[in-house]
């Protein structure tokens, strides 16, 4: 056995002493001792700064051939990439020619450079090292970084991408300028991917500096949440880190996009420390344009919480500063935003927004021109607000126009304090708006009347809005009352409302006039309780209206509100037959009542007393003509009786005719 | 009489006593849910398509109007009669039932063939492997199961207060659980009561 064995079994020291041991390994194997002795150098399991090697071996055969192969070899991130083989030629020691491979040791070799000494005339896909004056010079055209990084179950698996460049090391100094076209990686669990990436990256470094910088110039990325798709223009982070004394150091970064974003970061530590942890920091952001960076990341972030295709403009600048492990300054302000929602939730006109914090004091200024939720249109308005980092409060009363009315804040505070959606405290009232505009903006029959209310508390978590107090209506001469008001996933897929509704005396003449119901003279009160709204549509409640006995207002029932009653009531018949009813405008009535306990889209209907005979009395007549209606049908579709309710406030609603 | 006699029939005074002083006794209709989860769930996801494993589901006899009532009414059509202790039927339900009868054709069907997404054991839908997905598509991966999930946390909450009872949500939603698990397709993914994946 003419080998000579040389085995280094210790574990080699970490970090950089150990990489640099590696180094020194690899350089001795190929600008090594020229001589016909044979031997080889083997090194176990060297661990340098995450970098791990089962084995190091060189080999000197005795006809010159030079093998050096690294068993084993593992990269943080890359995953198990396994063995890399360089062959040199006989006599070319130092390695002038010769070839390196990438094999596995089931699928065989998976990549082969040639390794050629001097940098110029390199084939595709080719690699060349070359010997300068000082150190070593690199240079790749067109390698395949699959073919030679990829590793299966690996946690950043690269699928594609071709590497073509140029470094240098020389000493402690070194720099590299790399173009990587058509890069595809993607991660174990699929949360971070790229497809068609153009990356330009660069570093130079001197043993006390080091410059780099990063392009991004094409193809799409997967951060999470947040998809970017290819950006308009590319975007560039340029960093330099500049050691200080006692082992600190300062970093200096900047991110620019022409027209979408510009940041800038000053980061110092003063002593060695965690990457995320500097001593003090400050950062300027500028976006001149949300709604152009709106689709590179915020725009699927959105999507997912259930805000799709949202239109977004405005600019936004902000400045941080970072001081003893907490934020000493924060300044950040918003002009001109405007959100609109195609589906028609939401939309916000010319906001403008700051908020400020110094030594542990927060200001927050907002205005609007209009923000406007379904139909309803509020603003302009203006607030202000101030605190502490965990709760925020209105500095003085707010008040916020709605239609020819307002809502007032009187007491707003936020709490950002613990886990969890920040807790919202509310006093707020609703200065008197006019029906009329309200019916007209959500579609409804227009009907006069005022509408106000009290708000005494508010409590939103993350689905339900609830709403303490209640709104007040006065309409048609009388008055209505909704309470209990809660609203599940305001903004959802399914938005749920309920509450509950209370009606007092109102004036039947003018309310039956405007929803063109026949004629009606008399007072009406009544409940609608358990009322449920899905999608804005009711779908269950227990509703009960009727002439209550005390009323001063005459009591007259027109023919065809009668019409309209019996056929709410089933067509039940009145007492008298139709011919003789017609020969008459209106009756008189001593009470009316007619109840409804609408749930699984079915309406189940009641009267004023059960009858003999399974029916139930709706109206009951008073003098001469006597005239009673009796409902029959207990059970009444629901969308029927709406389209037919529908179809009788047009005015060419359904008749009782023979 | 022993010590044990004794304790139990305290124990059986006690819980005497208790219920009379309950009221309110509804049980939950487990079978009516169950056959009413399955209609809702086969109306999302398809007929099956594989003859060897079509189930015919256990009709519900269709409700139909009385006969009294169909000879009074002249003006409205009678109403229907609940038949189920369940009903699931509304306009807006069924409004998210063909949204997510669309999402699912569109989307979720390929990526439950592709192990992407799978049922998880509490009724909604979760990624298991995103990278069964290509990017192009992943983007809307996490947008599309959440407006899936959010659709059938709502459905779930709705069905439960549209019958009245509105602390039946966590059965309603047990129920789908098990019955969409049921209706997977071969080689689509579910969780199990423990949380692991198992495959149909």
């Amino acid at each position: 056995m003419s080998h000579r064995f040389l085995t280094v079994d210790r574990r080699l020291p970490g970090h950089a002493p150990g990489l640099a041991a590696l180094a020194a390994l690899v350089a001795a194997s190929v600008a090594g001792p020229v001589g016909a002795l044979q031997w080889t150098l083997q090194a176990d399991a060297a661990v340098a700064g995450g970098l791990r090697v089962e084995r190091l071996r060189v080999e000197r055969a005795a006809d010159g051939r030079v093998e050096a192969a690294v068993d084993g070899l593992v990269v943080p991130a890359l995953g198990a990439l396994g063995r890399f083989r360089l062959d040199c030629a006989p006599a070319a020691l130092p390695c002038r020619e010769g070839r390196l491979q990438r094999i596995d040791e089931a699928a065989g070799v998976l990549a082969t450079a040639n390794w050629t000494r001097g940098t110029e005339d390199l084939p595709d896909g080719g690699l060349a090292l070359a010997r300068t004056s000082d150190g070593w010079g690199l240079r790749v055209d067109g390698l395949e970084l699959a073919a030679w990084l990829a590793a299966p179950q690996a946690p950043v698996m690269l699928q594609s991408g071709r590497m073509t460049g140029r470094a240098s090391i020389a000493g402690g100094s070194g720099q590299f300028d790399l173009r990587i076209d058509e890069l595809g990686f993607d991660t174990a669990d699929g949360r971070y991917a790229g497809a068609g990436l153009r990356l330009d990256v660069e570093a130079e470094w001197d043993g006390r500096e080091l410059e780099a910088g990063l392009a991004w110039r094409a193809g799409e990325v997967l951060l999470g949440p947040a998809y970017l798709p290819s950006p308009p223009v590319p975007v560039a982070l340029a960093l330099s880190v500049v050691p200080r004394a006692a082992g600190g150091r300062r970093v200096l970064g900047r991110l620019t996009a022409d027209g979408l974003i510009a940041a800038g970061l000053d980061a110092g530590w003063d002593a060695p420390g965690a990457l995320l942890r500097p001593d003090r920091a400050s950062l300027e952001l500028e976006i001149p344009s949300l709604g152009a960076l709106w689709s590179l990341g915020p725009e699927s972030i959105a999507a997912g919480a259930g805000w799709e295709s949202l239109q977004v403009q405005g600019r936004l600048d902000g400045r941080l500063e970072w001081r003893a492990g907490q934020v000493g300054m924060l300044d950040v302000e918003l002009a001109g935003v405007g959100i609109d929602d195609p589906s028609g939730r939401l939309s916000i006109r010319d906001l403008d927004g700051r908020l400020q914090r110094r030594d542990a004091l927060d200001r927050a200024a907002l205005s609007f021109e209009t923000l406007t939720l379904y139909a309803l249109p509020f603003g302009p308005a203006s607030l202000r607000l101030s605190g502490t980092p965990e709760a925020l409060a209105l500095d003085e009363p707010a008040r916020i126009p709605l239609l020819d009315g307002a809502l007032r804040l009187d007491r707003l505070r936020i709490e950002r304090g613990g886990e969890g959606p920040p807790g919202l405290a509310l006093d707020a009232a609703l200065e008197p708006l006019s029906l009329a505009e309200l019916t007209g903006r959500l579609g409804w029959p227009r009907f006069g009347g005022q509408l106000s209310g009290r708000f005494p508390s508010v409590r939103l978590d993350r689905e339900t809005l609830e709403v303490a107090g209640g709104l007040d209506l006065e309409l048609f001469d009388g008055s209505a009352r909704i309470e209990n008001l809660a609203i599940e996933r305001p903004f959802g897929p399914l938005p749920a409302l309920a509450g509950t509704l209370t009606l007092d005396r109102l004036d039947l003449a003018p309310l039956t006039a405007a929803f063109d119901f026949g004629a009606m003279q008399g007072s009406l009160s009544g409940y609608v309780r358990e009322l449920r709204l899905l999608d804005w549509q009711p779908v269950a409640f227990d509703a009960w209206l009727y002439t209550p006995r005390d009323s001063r207002r005459s009591r007259r029932i027109s023919q065809r509100a009668v019409d309209q009653i019996a056929s709410l009531g089933g067509g039940g018949a009145a007492a008298l037959s139709a011919p003789l009813l017609s020969l008459f405008d209106d009756f008189g009535y001593a009470r009316v009542g007619i109840g409804c306990r609408l749930a699984g889209n079915v309406c189940r209907m009641r009267g004023l007393e059960e009858l003999d005979g399974g029916g139930y009395r709706i109206v009951e007549g008073r003098g001469l003509p006597r005239l009673d209606v009796v409902g029959f049908r207990r059970q009444v579709d629901w969308p029927v009786l709406l389209a037919q309710l529908e179809a009788a406030t047009r005015g060419d609603g359904p008749r009782v005719d023979d | 009489m022993n010590l044990n006699h004794l304790k139990w029939s305290v124990a059986a005074l006690v819980c005497s006593v208790a219920a009379a002083c309950v009221t309110i006794n509804v049980y939950f209709p487990e079978a009516a849910a169950e056959q009413a989860a399955d209609r809702f769930i086969r109306d999302v996801i398809g007929p099956e398509t594989e003859p060897q494993a079509a189930v015919v589901p256990p009709a519900i006899p269709a409700p139909r109007a009385s006969l009294v009532a169909a000879l009074v009414g002249f003006v409205i059509p009678s109403a229907h009669a609940q038949s189920a202790d369940i009903d699931i039927e509304s306009p807006q339900i069924n409004a998210i039932k063909s949204r997510m009868a669309e999402r699912h054709r569109q989307h979720l069907a390929g990526w439950f063939d592709a192990g992407a997404i799978g049922f998880s054991n509490d009724g909604l839908v979760e990624i298991r492997d995103r990278s069964a997905v290509g990017l192009a598509e992943r983007r809307t991966l996490e947008q599309v199961v959440a407006a899936e999930n959010a659709d059938r946390n709502a459905v779930y909450r709705e069905i439960a207060v549209a019958n009245g009872h509105p602390e039946w949500e966590d059965q309603i939603r047990e129920t789908f659980a098990r019955r969409w698990i049921a209706n997977a397709r071969p080689g689509w993914y579910y969780q199990d009561a423990g949380g692991r994946w198992q495959q149909a």
